[in-house]
C-alpha cells in the first residue's frame, strides 16, 4: 500500500509525532510504501525527519515568511473573495459554521487553478473582506472591537495556515496525494489540511494520530500569545473548526489515551471510528532498575514550572521527613520558569528539608534517575501525557501520582493515585510506600508489567497494520471520480504489481503513466 | 458539614479571569484541566465531565476581553534614520569635495553612494525588526538606491556644489520625515476600519512632502545664495525625490524606490553628455531637473496609495 505521512515537523510543544514515532512505524511495517509530507519552519533549520528510507519526502515552509507569487487575476478574483468571506464567516458567525469545510476545499480548488491564493490571503483585497465580516454585526467576536492592527495580524497568521492548500501535493502525478491508497496525518492542525482536501478530491480516507491534542495546546498556548482578544478568539474558532471538520471527516481517530479520547469526541470524533493507540516507546526492552539505594528515596522528574507543581512535593516530603527522619529527596529536571528553581530551594530552606532535597538537573538517562530512588512521585497538575509516567513504571520502581489527565488510565491499579495539590494525602501515599517494602515491589512489578503490555511498539505497528487494512478494504478502489458509484474491491491486486514493474518504463516514456487511471476509468 | 449549594460558584470566583476572557467553552475546560482539576473531580460540581462544568462557567460569567490591553507601543525612534540619511548622503560628496567632480570623483561619489545606500539599510529598524532574512533582492534595491543617489549628488555638486550641499543635508530631513510618517502610520493602526486609517493618513504623505520642500528651501538659502532658478528647481524636484524614495523604501516596496532613483540617475548623467545637453539647452541642473521630474512624479504615484495601506507600515 501506499501511505502518506503527514506531519507537522516543527519542535514547538505541540508536535508531538516527530520523526522518532513516524520513524518506528515506517520501520515496523516494511511492506507498505511510506511517503513523508512535512509542513516545516520557514526560518528555522529543519529537524531531521527521523524517518529511515521513506519513498520520497515533500516538504512545506508552513511559518514564516510567505512565498512568491502572484495574486489571482481581476476576473478571478472575486471568486476568491467569495469562498474567503464564507471562511471568515463559518469562524464568526453563530449559525454558518457549515460553510467552513466547502469554503476551505473551494479556496483549494481556485488555487489549484492559478497558484494565487497565498498573495490572495496576505493582499488588501482580503484584508478588506476579513474586516468587513469581522465587524459585522452578529458576528461572536462584537465583544472585542477588532482594529486595523488585528486584521493585519489574523490576515497573516490565517494566510500561514492556511498555506498547506497552496502545496503542489494534490493531484495524481509523482509528489501527487492522489497516487497514495491512504493518508496518516500525524498530529493534527495544519497537517490535516492536506488529507481533507486530498479526501474530497480523490476520495482517499485518511487515519489521525494524536499524541497531545493539537486543539488543546492551541487553546494552552494562545493564553500566553501576544494578541490581542479578537485575534485569539479569530484564531481559536479557526482551529476549532479545523479540528471539528478533520475529526468529522477522518476514516479512523487513533488518540493517544483515552483522556485524548474524551476531548476528541467532544469537537466530533465519532466514538466508533476511534481507536486508542498508546504511543509506543522503545524503552519496554530496558531492564528493570537494580537495587534501591539505602536511604528511602522519593525520586521527583519533570519541568520545574508551576505546572508541574514540584512545591506540593516539597510540601509532602517535609511531612514525610517529619515521620522518617532518613528519607531523601531527588528532584530531576531543568527549570522552565525563570529562577523557579531557586524558588524551590527558598520552599526547601523554609521548610528546614534544604539537607535532604537535592536538584539534580536533567538526568543522562531517565532510567538512571529512577534506579537512584525508592519510589517515583508524579505531582502535576495536569498530566496530558503518558510518556513519562510509563518511563516510571517501566523502571519497576512504585509509582505515586496526582490524579490529574492520564494518570489514572496508565496506572490503573498498579500505582498510588492522590488528589492534586493535597501535600497530606501525597505524604501518607508515600509513608505507606516507603514503609512497607514488599507492596513496593508487587505494585512495581505490576506496574513494569502494565507499561510493557501497553507502550510497547509492537501493538502500535500491530494496530495501524490492522487499520490501514481495513481502511482499504472498506474504501472503493478508484474514487476520484466524481459521481461514480463506490465499488469495493473493483481494484485488482495485480494492478499494483504491474505498475511497480512498469516504473522504469513510465520514466522513459510517459505513455504507459495513465494506464492505471485508465484503467479505473474501465473498471 | 453541608455541602454549598451552589459549587460552582467557588470555581467560577477562583477561575473568572480566565472566563472572562476565553474565547470558547473549550478554552474554559483547557484552563480547567491545567490548574489541576481531578479526573473525577466534576462529580462535584454535579457535572458528567469537564466539558460541561465549562459550558456552565462560560454561559454564567458575561464574555469581558480585557480592556486595558493595547497593541505594542511604538518604539521607533526618528532621529537614529535622520542621522543614517543624512550619514549616507553626505558620504557620496566626500570625494567630490577632494577629488573635484570628474569622472575618478563621480566614480567614487557612486561607490560610496552604494556602500551608504547599504549601510542604511543594514541599520534600518525595519530591516532589524520584522524580516530578519534578508533577501538577496533587497540587498541589490539597496546598493542601487544608494549608488543612484551618490550619482545624482555629484552630478549636482558638479554644476552647483552648494545646492548639493543642500540636497544632501535634506536626505537627512527626508530620513526623518520618512520615519516620522512610518511612526505616525504605526500608531494609527489602532484605527477602528481599514476606511478609517486611510483617512487619517490621507493628509500625512502632503505634509511630509511640504515639511521636505521647506527644509531644503532653508537649507538652500544657507548653503546655496547663489544658485539661478534651474538651480533652485533642481535642487527643490531632487530633494523630493529623496524623500519619497525613502518612504516608498520603508513601505516596502526597495525595487520600485530603487529602479526610480536609478533611472533618474541615468537620465540625468546622459544629459550632462555634450550632445544632449546641447539639444535640451538649459543652464548646467536643468539636465538633472529634466531628468529627475518624471521619475519623482511616477514615485508620488507609487508613495500615495502605499500610505494608506496597513501592511505597509509594519
Amino acid at each position: 500500500m501506499r501511505i502518506a505521512l503527514l506531519t507537522e515537523g516543527t519542535l514547538s510543544n505541540a508536535q508531538r509525532g516527530d520523526g522518532g514515532w513516524c520513524g518506528r512505524l515506517v520501520e515496523g511495517l516494511p511492506e507498505h510504501e511510506f511517503r513523508l509530507y512535512r509542513l516545516l519552519p520557514a526560518d528555522r533549520p529543519a529537524a531531521p525527519a527521523g524517518v529511515p528510507g521513506p519513498h520520497g519526502v515533500h516538504e512545506l515552509a508552513l511559518w514564516g515568511r510567505r512565498p512568491g507569487g502572484r495574486g489571482p487575476a481581476l476576473h478571478r478574483r472575486r471568486g476568491y473573495q467569495r469562498a474567503y468571506e464564507e471562511l471568515i464567516r463559518s469562524l464568526v458567525m453563530p449559525g454558518e459554521r457549515g460553510l467552513f469545510g466547502p469554503a476551505l476545499y473551494r479556496l483549494a480548488a481556485l488555487n489549484r487553478e492559478d497558484d494565487a491564493l497565498p498573495a490572495f490571503l496576505a493582499s488588501g483585497h482580503a484584508q478588506r473582506v476579513l474586516e468587513r465580516i469581522w465587524r459585522s454585526p452578529g458576528a461572536d467576536t462584537a465583544a472585542g472591537e477588532p482594529l486595523v492592527c488585528d486584521v493585519l495580524v489574523a490576515a497573516d497568521l490565517l494566510e500561514q495556515s492556511l498555506r498547506p492548500l497552496s502545496a503542489p501535493w494534490y493531484g495524481t502525478g509523482a509528489a501527487g496525494l492522489g497516487g497514495t491508497d491512504l493518508c496518516h496525518v500525524v498530529g493534527g492542525g495544519p497537517a490535516a489540511l492536506p488529507a481533507l482536501v486530498a479526501r474530497e478530491l480523490h476520495g482517499i480516507p485518511f487515519v489521525v494520530t494524536e499524541h497531545g491534542l493539537h486543539l488543546r495546546e492551541q487553546y494552552r498556548g494562545y493564553r500566553s500569545a501576544p494578541y490581542r482578544w479578537p485575534v485569539r478568539a479569530l484564531l481559536l474558532a479557526f482551529f476549532r473548526q479545523l479540528t471539528e471538520e478533520t475529526y468529522r471527516q477522518a476514516a479512523v481517530l487513533t488518540p493517544g489515551s483515552a483522556y485524548d479520547q474524551q476531548w476528541q469526541q467532544r469537537c466530533g470524533g465519532d466514538p466508533a471510528r476511534t481507536r486508542v493507540v498508546y504511543e509506543g516507546t522503545p524503552a519496554t526492552g530496558r531492564a528493570a532498575a537494580g537495587a534501591e539505594p539505602d536511604a528511602p528515596t522519593l525520586v521527583w522528574a519533570g519541568a520545574l514550572e508551576p505546572g508541574r507543581d514540584p512545591e506540593l512535593m516539597l510540601h509532602a516530603f517535609a511531612h514525610v521527613r517529619a515521620e522518617l527522619p532518613d528519607a531523601r529527596l531527588r528532584m530531576y529536571g531543568e527549570e522552565s520558569a525563570r529562577g523557579y528553581l531557586a524558588h524551590c530551594g527558598a520552599i526547601a530552606e523554609r521548610l528546614g528539608i534544604a539537607d535532604a532535597v537535592e536538584f539534580a538537573g536533567r538526568p543522562a538517562a531517565l532510567a538512571d534517575a529512577w534506579e537512584s530512588g525508592t519510589a517515583a512521585v508524579f505531582t502535576a497538575l495536569a498530566q496530558r501525557s503518558p510518556r513519562l509516567l510509563a518511563d516510571a513504571m517501566l523502571s519497576g520502581r512504585a509509582v505515586v501520582a496526582t490524579e490529574v489527565g492520564v494518570a489514572r488510565e496508565v496506572l490503573g491499579p498498579t500505582g498510588l493515585l492522590v488528589p492534586p495539590r493535597s501535600p497530606r494525602a501525597l505524604a501518607a501515599a508515600c509513608l505507606a510506600l516507603l514503609g512497607d517494602a514488599e507492596r513496593r515491589s508487587r505494585l512495581g512489578l505490576a506496574g513494569r508489567l502494565r507499561a510493557q503490555e501497553r507502550f510497547a511498539v509492537e501493538p502500535v505497528v500491530g494496530a495501524f497494520r490492522e487499520v490501514y487494512l481495513e481502511l482499504v478494504s472498506r474504501y472503493p478502489a478508484f474514487p476520484a471520480r466524481p459521481g461514480a458509484e463506490a465499488r469495493p474491491f473493483a481494484r485488482p491486486a495485480e494492478y499494483w504489481v504491474a505498475g511497480a514493474t512498469a516504473a522504469p518504463e513510465r520514466a522513459a516514456g510517459g505513455g504507459r503513466l495513465a494506464a492505471g487511471p485508465a484503467l479505473a476509468e474501465a473498471l | 458539614m453541608t455541602p454549598p449549594a451552589d459549587p460552582v460558584r467557588e470555581l467560577l470566583d477562583a477561575n473568572r479571569e480566565v472566563c472572562e476572557q476565553a474565547t470558547d467553552p473549550l478554552e474554559i475546560a483547557a484552563a480547567l484541566e491545567d490548574s489541576g482539576l481531578p479526573t473525577a473531580g466534576t462529580g462535584r460540581y454535579r457535572h458528567a465531565d469537564i466539558f460541561g462544568l465549562a459550558e456552565e462557567l462560560y454561559a454564567r460569567v458575561p464574555r469581558r476581553p480585557p480592556v486595558e490591553e493595547s497593541p505594542p507601543p511604538v518604539r521607533e525612534r526618528a532621529l537614529a534614520p535622520a542621522a543614517l540619511g543624512l550619514a549616507a548622503h553626505l558620504l557620496p560628496l566626500a570625494p567630490v569635495a577632494l577629488l573635484g567632480a570628474g569622472a575618478a570623483g563621480g566614480a567614487l561619489a557612486v561607490l560610496c553612494g552604494a556602500l551608504g545606500g547599504a549601510a542604511a539599510e543594514h541599520w534600518s529598524p525595519r530591516a532589524a525588526g520584522a524580516e530578519p532574512a534578508g533577501r538577496p533582492g533587497r540587498a541589490w534595491a539597496a546598493l542601487g538606491h544608494g549608488a543612484g543617489t551618490g550619482l545624482l549628488l555629484a552630478l549636482l555638486a558638479g554644476s552647483a556644489p552648494g545646492a548639493a550641499l543642500a540636497v544632501a543635508l535634506g536626505g537627512g530631513t527626508a530620513g526623518w520625515c520618512a520615519a516620522r510618517l512610518r511612526r505616525v502610520g504605526r500608531r494609527q493602526l489602532t484605527a477602528a476600519t481599514l476606511g478609517e486609517f486611510r483617512s487619517r493618513l490621507r493628509p500625512a504623505l502632503p505634509l511630509a512632502v511640504l515639511a521636505q520642500l521647506t527644509a531644503t528651501a532653508a537649507l538652500a538659502v544657507l548653503t546655496a545664495r547663489g544658485a539661478g532658478a534651474t538651480g533652485w528647481a533642481a535642487l527643490l524636484v531632487l530633494g523630493t525625490l529623496l524623500l519619497l524614495a525613502a518612504v516608498v523604501r520603508g513601505g516596502g516596496r526597495q525595487g520600485t524606490a530603487a529602479t526610480a532613483v536609478l533611472t533618474a540617475a541615468a537620465g540625468a548623467a546622459a544629459l550632462t553628455l555634450p550632445a544632449p545637453a546641447h539639444w535640451l539647452g538649459a543652464p548646467p541642473p536643468g539636465g538633472l531637473l529634466a531628468a529627475c521630474l518624471g521619475p519623482t512624479a511616477l514615485l508620488a504615484a507609487a508613495a500615495w496609495p502605499l500610505t494608506g495601506r496597513p501592511g505597509a507600515y509594519r
